[in-house]
């Protein structure tokens, strides 16, 4: 079954950074503090020396560890300085970019403090990445909101499709700081509780909790692992805005079509996919588009798997990066990652080697990755 | 194409400032700087609200839809109906997005204890390009991406590769970005702004200066731009990009990732350094970014390279917006056969090893490099191609 798939890229080194398991209380820049999914220590980031390090941004240290975990998890490239960075990042490093402009509204811009500034660029992660394991080739960080991930993995799948680069390092990375934990609450995207939201098991939810975290995939091209060990593989990866104006407006069957037109160009049909891993977050309008679709998928497959990440991570624009390494370890172990809670069958101890990504941003896209071994 | 600088609102008021040698440089009207309000800037003096036709958006969104609007125009995309429009994507660059706004919102917390969270509605990168697709009825490929200052030459090189991949059939691309407190109190905490204004290239350079504005290129496959009779401005014959993995701001001194930026442009494009007939350098006027890329282009060329220069005085650093802005100034050269000036140039640098083109002036061009250059090391070099007789119709 898994050798008529199309593949794109093979995987050959994955990073996590996750928050810790249990929401805390956090400060936000003004008012009442926010349960939130943080990281309490930041990670190892090996090659680069610890007095640096405290020099960076909290985006720019969640995806160097996440690098790190990916660079030791694959043993080493033959040749570092023709790796590509590709990372998605929704906010970037806001906390310098925070800091940096609050400095200089409280001191009239008397002291302006230039290392603030420098990481304050978008593609300051990115950079450090590259500085840090001398990686030389593209680099390239892409700031869309929620899809920035996926975009970032479209775009290095393409680099190693057409050979532009032989390997590509592709991140997501997105940081909590009090500045997104106010502007969430402001605008009633959190719970106001600290219980973890449960995606698409508790009907009439009314929020999601805010998070952070990181992930990091080597990827090349497509061969077989010299020690006969299970290669994972991104059969694809697609990305679009949606044609309604909100998540509460989309047709389950245009969805269908949508996650079809992948896995047709993949060589595979609905009934290929062992689990559809789907982004939902707890926050009742998407959580009831994201169960039309799973009920539409359903009735076209005939019966499928489907699971949700969220209530580990909790919702931050990188989070797709989350869901993909879990897709990931389950293709790998053929077991459903300890983190992806089940919804509906599941699948009674069968093997799992094809997984499903999807999201349906409420921002107004959607992405559909598929990950098969 | 469309295009909005200091030195114009059009192709053809931008490239009549370059044909004068008038500089875009002048005094800073947007906002109140205590520290860096001194420093000249390249601002766009009309509001761009008012020529948009946006309803609500930052500074930015206005400058990214007004280009958007004119390229769509100007490739005779007005006619398209909706369901067409649904297949065409876009690609933009930007470095700081709504950030004018944000500081605004930051501003009155501070400074007022009010919390108005309305103004960070534009904060997010992805705002222009979703104003752009918002205006012009547009559902296509949709991506932001910010690699500092070469931004805007990589939204062109991503959506070549959008247009390869069979993704869109036409992808509107370029860059926006507007002046701020941010990136001004940034470069001159950097010491890198130049009191008197840029000079790239020269002796006595002293820094940049900033600027602001937005530029946006229609790319489609020549098959599509033919079977729907669209006028073909350029090719984009190639692009390369590299990391110098170097220093989060400095240049690899020897410039040799942007040579391998470049080197690889001409291997996608199938062409020499002998193909190219004009070279739209980075030049920002910073002393260490004009060597390294004095370095590389002598090294490219062989110590002889065609006619260059640094067109920053004319426009400022528009940040995300400067690698579309010149990739625009580039084609233009290309039409009009003359080499764009590097002005502010008093005396070369003798580092350099080559001149820099001091005033605009007659040239023989079929091939233009253009070159971007950010922080992080990122290099961006695009080529751009003039349509000859058997190949399009030009202008």
């Amino acid at each position: 079954m898994g050798s008529s798939v199309k593949v794109k890229a093979a995987v050959l080194g994955v990073g996590l950074v996750l928050p810790e398991p249990q929401p805390t209380m956090l400060p936000a820049v003004k008012g009442a503090p926010v349960p939130g999914y943080a990281c309490s220590e930041l990670p190892d980031a090996g090659p680069v020396p610890a007095r640096a390090l405290r020099r960076l941004g909290r985006t720019q240290r969640l995806a160097l560890g996440a690098a790190h975990r990916a660079m030791e998890d694959c043993g080493g490239v033959p040749d570092p300085e023709s790796v590509a960075v590709l990372l998605g990042t929704g906010l970037g490093t806001l906390d310098e970019t925070a800091a940096f402009l609050e400095n200089l509204v409280e001191g009239e811009e008397r002291e302006p403090k230039p290392a603030r500034f420098i990481n304050s660029v978008h593609n300051a992660a990115a950079a450090q990445t590259a500085m840090a394991f001398g990686f030389r080739g593209e680099n390239d960080t892409f700031v869309h909101e929620s899809i920035s991930f996926e975009l970032a993995l479209w775009q290095g799948c393409r680099l190693v499709e057409t050979g532009r680069s032989r390997h590509v390092l592709a991140v997501g990375a997105d940081e909590l700081n009090p500045y997104f934990l106010l502007a969430g609450r402001e605008y009633g995207w959190w719970r106001k509780d600290s219980t973890p939201p449960a995606p698409m098991d508790e009907p009439g939810q009314q929020g999601t909790l805010p998070g952070e975290g990181a992930a990091a995939f080597l990827i090349g091209r497509p061969g077989a692992d010299p020690e006969g060990n299970p290669v994972p593989r991104i059969a694809g990866i697609r990305v679009r805005p949606l044609k309604e104006e909100s998540v509460r407006n989309i047709n389950p069957a245009d969805e269908v079509e949508f996650i079809q037109g992948l896995l047709a160009d993949a060589g595979v049909r609905l009934g290929y996919v062992d689990l559809y891993l789907f982004g939902a977050n707890g926050r009742a309008a998407s959580d009831a588009a994201y169960a039309d679709v799973g009920r539409a998928l359903s009735e076209a497959g005939g019966g499928i798997r489907c699971g949700v990440f969220k209530q580990r991570c909790g919702e931050f624009c990188a989070a797709p990066a989350i869901g993909l390494a879990l897709a990931l370890h389950t293709v790998r172990t053929g077991r459903v990652a300890p983190e992806i809670q089940c919804r509906g069958p599941d699948g009674a101890g069968r093997p799992v080697s094809s997984v499903a990504l999807y999201h349906l941003h409420e921002t107004g896209y959607h992405s559909i990755c598929l990950v098969t071994v | 194409m469309g295009i909005v600088t200091a030195a114009g609102w059009t192709p053809e008021e931008v490239w009549s400032a370059i044909e004068g040698e008038e500089s875009g440089l002048g005094r800073l009207t947007l906002f109140d700087s205590p520290r860096c309000g001194h420093m000249p800037v390249a601002q766009v003096r009309e509001n761009p609200a008012a020529r948009s036709g946006l309803r609500e958006g930052s500074r930015t969104d206005h400058l990214a839809v007004y280009a958007a609007r004119c390229a769509f125009s100007d490739a005779g995309l007005d006619s398209f109906a909706d369901t067409d429009r649904r297949e065409i994507g876009v690609v933009l660059g930007t470095s700081t997005g709504g950030i004018l706004d944000s500081e605004g919102f930051l501003r009155r917390l501070v400074l007022e204890d009010q919390l108005d969270v309305s103004l960070l509605r534009f904060h997010l990168c992805s705002s222009p390009a979703n104003a752009v697709a918002g205006t012009l009825g547009l559902l296509g490929f949709r991506a932001t991406v910010s690699n500092a200052c070469a931004s805007g030459a990589t939204a062109i090189a991503t959506a070549c590769g959008v247009l390869e991949s069979g993704e869109a059939k036409i992808v509107l691309a370029g860059g926006a970005d507007s002046l701020a407190r941010l990136t001004l109190n940034g470069f001159c905490s950097l010491l890198n702004v130049a009191p008197d204004g840029c000079r790239p290239f020269d002796a006595d350079r002293a820094g940049l200066s900033l600027g602001e504005g937005a530029a946006i290129v229609v790319l489609e496959t020549e098959a599509h731009a033919r079977a729907r009779g669209a006028r073909i401005h350029a090719y984009v014959a190639g692009h390369g990009s590299t990391c110098d993995a170097y220093h989060a701001t400095a240049p690899r001194p020897d410039g040799s990732r942007a040579l391998a930026a470049m080197r690889s442009a001409l291997d996608d494009a199938g062409m020499n350094p002998t193909d190219v007939d004009y070279v739209n350098a980075h030049g920002t006027g910073t002393v260490d970014n004009d060597l390294a890329e004095a370095r590389a282009l002598m090294q490219l060329f062989d110590g002889h390279p065609p006619p260059v220069s640094s067109t920053k005085r004319f426009f400022g650093h528009t940040l995300a917006a400067a690698g579309a802005i010149e990739t625009v100034v580039s084609i233009l050269a290309l039409h009009r056969q003359h080499v764009p000036a590097n002005l502010g140039l008093r005396r070369v640098d003798p580092a350099m090893g080559f001149e820099p083109i001091g005033h605009t002036s007659d040239g023989e061009l079929t091939v233009a490099m253009t070159n971007s250059f950010g922080f992080g090391g990122n290099n961006c070099s695009l080529l751009v191609e003039r349509p000859t007789d058997d190949r399009g119709q030009g202008t």
